[in-house]
């Protein structure tokens, strides 16, 4: 072998130096230019809009002063507490059993119980609340009328109109979350723990217990924490469910602030602070409870392996898996679709009443729901590719400590998802509707609003996937010549395929469904799919509403599959490999 | 229905002759300079939340066809989002609105103080009803749309509560759904009109009813559709009644005790990019082809001499207008008194 | 190729300190192994060769140019230093030869030359037929020459081996001992080689450095790291040891209690300073009650038959006890009294460590 000469390598290396920093330093600071642009700018305004006074324009501290003092405000503060803190058990007592149910067991039907969990994923809330509306409003819900009929009762069997009621709805549509994450931690953890437990019984508890519930405590925490800011934003199901009733939460508050005359856009900045504190809170707890014990990992599905035989408790296990499934998606999209096919739903399910118009109409007659399907599509793809790239970005400057201070841009990348979609609305609205800035009306400021909205998932994605990978092969790729960015373009990427894939559809879904945060930002040309639904909501079409809706799932399940399917192609040599490739 | 059905179709041909005579021989000569202008412009962004969907699309692909080559964008939302969206744009100087159609007079009267709306005379408001004709003597905003809230009833109730005061009925216990002032510049119009006329005695009683408290008065047409309340109060009329033509089990009832009539306007922002086209699209809501359109959607025209759907008119209706000089404070004080009695 | 210039190179974590100031020279194309317990320092000096990390202070030089010091680290991939992990980092995602072939492209050969290096690189390991493997279908083994196939395909200037066999068997750990010596004489690239196990230090490296507490205890050939530590660490993390405790008598001269031995003094001490007399077992010699000088008597406690020698365990009284390695046909029996000899020239004294 010839060596290089001493002379050539050294002035390689000095030169290699400098050019290291210099592209380091460029992707560095065009890093944080667009972490500003996305987060700091608008979150800066929306600290800004806090600390000014809604009448007058001046710098006050009154709006935080008025948050405290008055009861009407700290009530649906403590309501969205009490919501999300059961919205959070809730979907972790489904959704946990749930995931181990479909990931280590035998239960029948796990691929289908995998993709309607998933289709609940895909629905937004609103939609399926107006679905549960339909079924369980207490005089004329589907169930409550069945009821009534086979019991000869006077009482309705569930009132959705209920603290209760909206619980159980945010519930259903937050457990995909937990369900996604615990069974992606249970498929990466090794067979062989759970081995002893081939029965039922308390030989099986005591495994869960024991072994099981440790190794996923991680995922089981996060997603935790995740439903329980889901049941402090989400919007629509509490407004449509709990509203009629008299209770406020804080969202529903919110927009309260949004209809004041003149609207109260302010102090609806100032009143999303306390929900920043607790999240914050909960982040920090995660972290002291952790520590550094963290190894949830999203990737690659159906490891190969035994399952657990549940011999008997088939049965049991099967119903209790198709809580979901039934809840969330085939009770809902059946009054959904009937709606979606009645010439006018009021006249119930009757066959003189059926008709295709409604669909006819959204896609062939109907100009607007044509672009905004498109748009939609669009949008969410682009802005779930830009997310994921900054979020895989972040996580890599910060599981691999590339810079001191990066747990700070990580916290930066994770604010944005508790913020209340409409309050964010009015912090890009204020950051990019005025020159220089300006992108009022285009498709950017919706698809960066997007990108901001769900950086926390993709970063937290990312984050994940990359614990998966040693380091060392990275540094291995550095030590034969290739530079940090090659190494991270031909190594760290590769190894995260599968998982970024997963990643990406995690983010894509729920900008598909997202809604608040396009409100203020959409334009005639730009509207999208979830707000225009709201629009005819609004307008009281509902039989559009409802093939809209249906419109949206297929749309958005079909790229799910897509996705799947090209993941599937490059994945099977890969799910060896990857756990070649794990820490060690 | 096959009556109502026919009629329509007459109606809807009748519309179409007028329209095509329309473009055959233009409207006016000083439609003609703005319509030029507008032309010069190029595009017209409405923002409107009066009316629902499917009306102001047909009011739009109306205004296209008579005046192509605008662009036209339509940003249909609740009154109050495309009223929100407007102070922001202002707050930003970057204005993209040109014509703002919302249902709430505080929205103008706001608008106008700090001269975000311009004023001009609208070239053919003269078939306007006279008593919505010059409603600013500024001539800043100018009337958009007449909204009418009613009572609304299930085709099951066979005898409907005649009346405001008969709402309060014991029948009519728990069988109430009405949408919220908060949320609703109708309902909030409704509760003014109420208190005035009753005072606070009647929301008290009528919290005893225990109404079902939606967010828009479109939430009375739902709940009535799926049978969850069969009678809507401070219900919107002509809503109801296209849902009723649809084919929908519902049906209308115009109180006794008046209808109220809550007037959806219309301006064009001072800092429009396209005001010649704002100006153009407002002299077009009050021509012949838009009341038809409307008549046609169950809306009260903008003509006295374009019928209302079924023959009505506004003079066979009976309705009441709140007064508008404090109405600010009114309509604050009625959402505190809603809220104190009612959720 | 090329030497290794370490000078006063320091590494600090907050408070804690990693490394404390070492010096070491390694000359052009010698195998030198880093060796010592877990916390020593090696690993953080592997790390600061390879660029992954920055010096606290002193400096790296190759070739008399620095390579890292405080103000100024050469990126890992402009150093020309390859390293084998522990782990072996094989790329799961491409096959053994795109493992090994993927500096090669990062070089821009022409194909032809890519090709030759890539097949010369996988025939130095003796991994020729396996090229179009994927690395979970190799054992740990193949996969160790893998990674190692993959640092040399460069021709880096400098090899860096951490704990390369740590995660092999026994078994394969022997006779990849010996690979790495082959493949470095066949070579003949300077190679640091960072182990915990001294059998592979002593087998493969043409110096040793033994680390201890982030300072270089002793660097010398196998040879003089076995025979003369230089400091009772080393003579206990080398091979079997025996540490005496007692003080030093005057020069040559170790007292136990009052009984004098004589030994070689490793490091300069005064009288009467606490001190250690360090002893191999295979040095310390079963004799007869008569024999004088250097001698001690005791009572054996333990004896273990281990094929090759005996163990024999030997409670000389208040100083402890004492392992003696003897030949298998001796047989003293527990209880047995006995005198053993104690060779001058076997017998190391040092200063006692003051900790």
């Amino acid at each position: 072998m010839v060596p290089q000469s001493p002379s050539k390598a050294a002035g390689a290396a000095a030169l290699g130096y400098w050019r290291h920093h210099a592209v380091r330093g460029l992707v560095f600071v065009a890093l944080l230019a667009v972490l500003a642009l996305l987060v700091v700018h608008p979150l800066g305004w929306i600290v800004f809009n806090s600390l000014h006074d809604d009448d007058t324009g001046r710098w006050t501290l009154n709006n935080y002063g008025q948050i405290l003092r008055s009861a009407s405000l700290i009530a649906p503060l403590l309501n969205s507490l009490l919501l999300a803190t059961a919205v959070a058990v809730l979907s972790t007592l489904i959704g946990v059993p749930l995931a181990w149910l479909v990931a280590r067991t035998d239960l029948p039907g796990r691929g289908l119980i995998r993709v309607l969990t998933l289709a609940a994923f895909v629905t937004p809330s609103f939609i399926g609340a107006l679905g549960w509306i339909l079924l369980a409003a207490p005089n004329s819900g589907w169930l409550n009328v069945g009821w009534r009929w086979i019991t000869g009762a006077e009482n309705a069997l569930l009132d959705i109109y209920t603290m209760a009621g909206t619980v159980f709805v945010c519930a259903i549509y937050t457990v995909p979350y937990t369900f996604t994450m615990v069974s992606s931690a249970l498929e990466e953890m090794p067979v062989e723990l759970e081995d002893a437990a081939t029965t039922l019984g308390s030989g099986l508890l005591r495994t869960m217990r024991s072994v099981t519930i440790p190794l996923v405590m991680p995922a089981v925490l996060v997603s935790f924490i995740l439903s329980f800011i889901q049941g402090m934003t989400l919007f629509g199901v509490p407004a449509f469910l709990l509203t009629p009733g008299g209770t406020l939460v804080v969202t529903t508050k919110l927009a309260e602030f949004y209809q004041l005359f003149p609207p109260a856009l302010f102090l609806s900045a100032a009143y999303c602070m306390p929900l920043i504190a607790i999240t914050g809170a909960l982040f920090y707890a995660r972290r002291r409870i952790l520590g550094r014990r963290q190894f949830t990992t999203i990737g690659g599905k159906g490891r190969a392996g035994r399952r657990i035989r549940l011999g008997g408790w088939r049965v049991p296990a099967l119903a209790f898996a198709l809580i979901v499934p039934m809840t969330a998606v085939i009770l809902p999209y059946i009054a959904i679709v009937l709606v979606s096919l009645s010439r006018a739903w009021g006249r119930g399910p009757v066959p003189s009443n059926l008709t295709f118009h409604w669909y006819r109409w959204a896609i062939i007659e109907n100009g607007e729901t044509q672009r905004a399907i498109v748009n939609s599509l669009l949008y969410a793809g682009l802005a779930a590719s830009f997310c994921m790239l900054i979020g895989i970005l972040v996580a890599y400057i910060v599981e691999r400590r590339l810079v001191r201070g990066a747990s700070l841009i990580a916290a930066l990348v994770t604010i944005p998802i508790i913020i209340p979609g409409i309050v964010l609305s009015v912090g890009f609205f204020s950051a990019y509707t005025r020159p220089p800035l300006n992108f009022y009306g285009t498709a950017t400021i919706i698809i960066a609003a997007f990108v901001a909205t769900f950086l926390p998932i993709a970063y937290s994605q990312a984050g994940s996937i990359l614990k998966g990978i040693s380091p060392d092969l990275e540094r291995a790729a550095r030590s034969v010549g290739a530079s940090e960015g090659r190494t991270f373009a031909s190594i760290t990427v590769p190894l995260m395929r599968g998982g970024l894939v997963a990643g990406w559809l995690l983010v894509f879904i729920p900008i598909m469904r997202e809604l608040s945060v396009a409100i203020f930002l959409v334009s005639p040309k730009t509207n999208v799919m979830t707000t225009l639904i709201y629009n005819y909501k609004d307008g009281g079409n509902y039989e559009a509403v409802c093939a809209a809706s249906t419109l949206l799932l297929f749309g958005t399940l079909l790229v799910v599959l897509l996705a799947r399917v090209v993941a599937e192609g490059t994945a099977k040599r890969r799910r060896n490999a990857t756990s070649l490739g794990a820490a060690t | 229905m096959t009556m109502l059905n026919r009629r329509h179709v007459l109606m809807a041909g009748a519309a179409g002759l007028v329209a095509t005579a329309w473009r055959i021989s233009p409207a006016s000569a000083a439609d003609d300079v703005l319509y030029a202008a507008a032309k010069k412009e190029g595009a017209l962004n409405l923002y409107w939340g009066s009316y629902e969907q499917k009306t102001i699309e047909d009011i739009r692909d109306a205004f296209k066809a008579k005046y192509p080559g605008i662009e036209v964008n339509l940003l249909r939302q609740a009154s109050q989002t495309v009223y929100t969206r407007l102070r922001l744009e202002i707050q930003n100087d970057a204005v993209q609105c040109d014509s703002l159609g919302t249902t709430n007079l505080l929205h103008y009267q706001e608008l106008k103080k700090i001269n975000a709306i311009q004023a001009f005379e609208p070239s053919n408001a003269g078939m306007l009803p006279a008593a919505f004709r010059t409603l600013d003597p500024d001539n800043t905003y100018h009337v958009g749309a007449i909204s009418l809230t009613t009572i609304n009833q299930s085709s099951k109730v066979t005898e409907p509560p005649k009346s405001w005061q008969a709402l309060l009925d014991a029948p009519w216990a728990g069988k109430i759904t009405t949408g919220s002032p908060a949320y609703s510049g109708d309902v909030a119009s409704w509760v003014v009109a109420i208190r005035k006329k009753y005072g606070d005695d009647y929301l008290k009683a009528f919290a005893k009813q225990k109404p079902k408290v939606g967010q828009s008065n479109v939430d009375t047409v739902t709940d009535i559709l799926s049978g969850e309340r069969t009678v809507g109060s401070g219900a919107p009329f002509s809503y109801s009644l296209a849902q009723k033509v649809a084919g929908n089990p519902i049906d209308v009832t115009i109180p006794e005790d008046d209808a109220i009539l809550n007037l959806g306007l219309t301006a064009v922002p001072t800092k429009a990019p396209h005001p010649n086209a704002g100006k153009l699209f407002t002299d077009f809501l009050y021509s012949v082809e838009v009341s038809q359109i409307l008549s046609r959607n169950f809306w009260p025209t903008l003509r006295t001499d374009v019928p209302w759907a079924e023959g009505r008119t506004l003079e066979s209706v009976k309705w009441y207008r709140n007064p508008v000089d404090n109405l600010a404070a009114e309509v604050a004080e009625g959402i505190a008194k809603w809220k104190e009695y009612i959720v | 190729m090329s030497d290794i210039d370490i000078r006063q190179l320091s590494k600090s974590y907050g408070a804690y300190h990693a490394l404390r100031s070492i010096d070491l020279r390694i000359p052009n194309g010698t195998l030198l192994a880093l060796l010592g317990p877990s916390g020593c320092g090696k690993s953080t000096t592997l790390q600061l060769l390879a660029g992954f990390d920055t010096p606290t202070g002193g400096e790296i030089r190759a070739d008399g140019e620095v390579l890292s010091s405080p103000q100024r680290v050469i990126p890992p991939e402009r150093r020309g230093i390859s390293l084998v992990f522990q782990n072996y980092a094989v790329w799961p995602h491409k096959t053994v030869a795109e493992n090994v072939a993927f500096g090669l492209q990062l070089r821009k050969l022409p194909r032809a030359e890519l090709d030759a290096r890539l097949a010369r690189a996988l025939d130095t390991v003796r991994l020729g037929a396996l090229g179009d493997r994927y690395p979970f279908e190799l054992s740990g083994g193949q996969q160790q020459r893998v990674a190692l196939a993959r640092a040399l395909a460069v021709e880096p200037r400098i090899l860096l081996l951490d704990e390369p066999l740590s995660n092999l068997d026994a078994h394969l750990r022997e006779e990849m001992r010996f690979e790495i010596r082959r493949v470095h004489d066949e070579l003949g690239i300077t190679t640091v080689y960072v182990t915990h196990d001294q059998g592979e230090a002593l087998v493969t490296a043409d110096q040793v450095a033994v680390m201890k507490g982030g300072i270089v205890q002793q660097l010398g050939t196998p040879e003089q790291i076995f025979e003369q530590p230089a400091n009772a660490f080393v003579a206990s993390f080398i091979g079997s040891n025996n540490e005496i405790a007692g003080t030093i008598g005057g020069p040559g001269s170790f007292l136990l209690g009052a009984q004098p031995i004589a030994g070689v003094e490793r490091a300069s001490g005064t009288t009467g300073q606490q001190a250690v007399l360090c002893i191999r077992p295979s040095r310390v010699e079963l004799c007869d009650a008569r024999a004088t000088g250097n001698v001690l008597d005791g009572v054996v406690k333990r004896s273990a038959y281990l094929g090759e020698y005996r163990d024999v365990l030997i409670e000389i009284g208040e100083a402890g006890t004492l392992r003696a390695f003897v030949a298998p046909d001796r047989r003293p029996q527990p209880g047995e009294r006995v005198r053993v000899r104690l060779p001058p020239e076997h017998c190391q004294i040092f200063p006692a460590p003051r900790d």
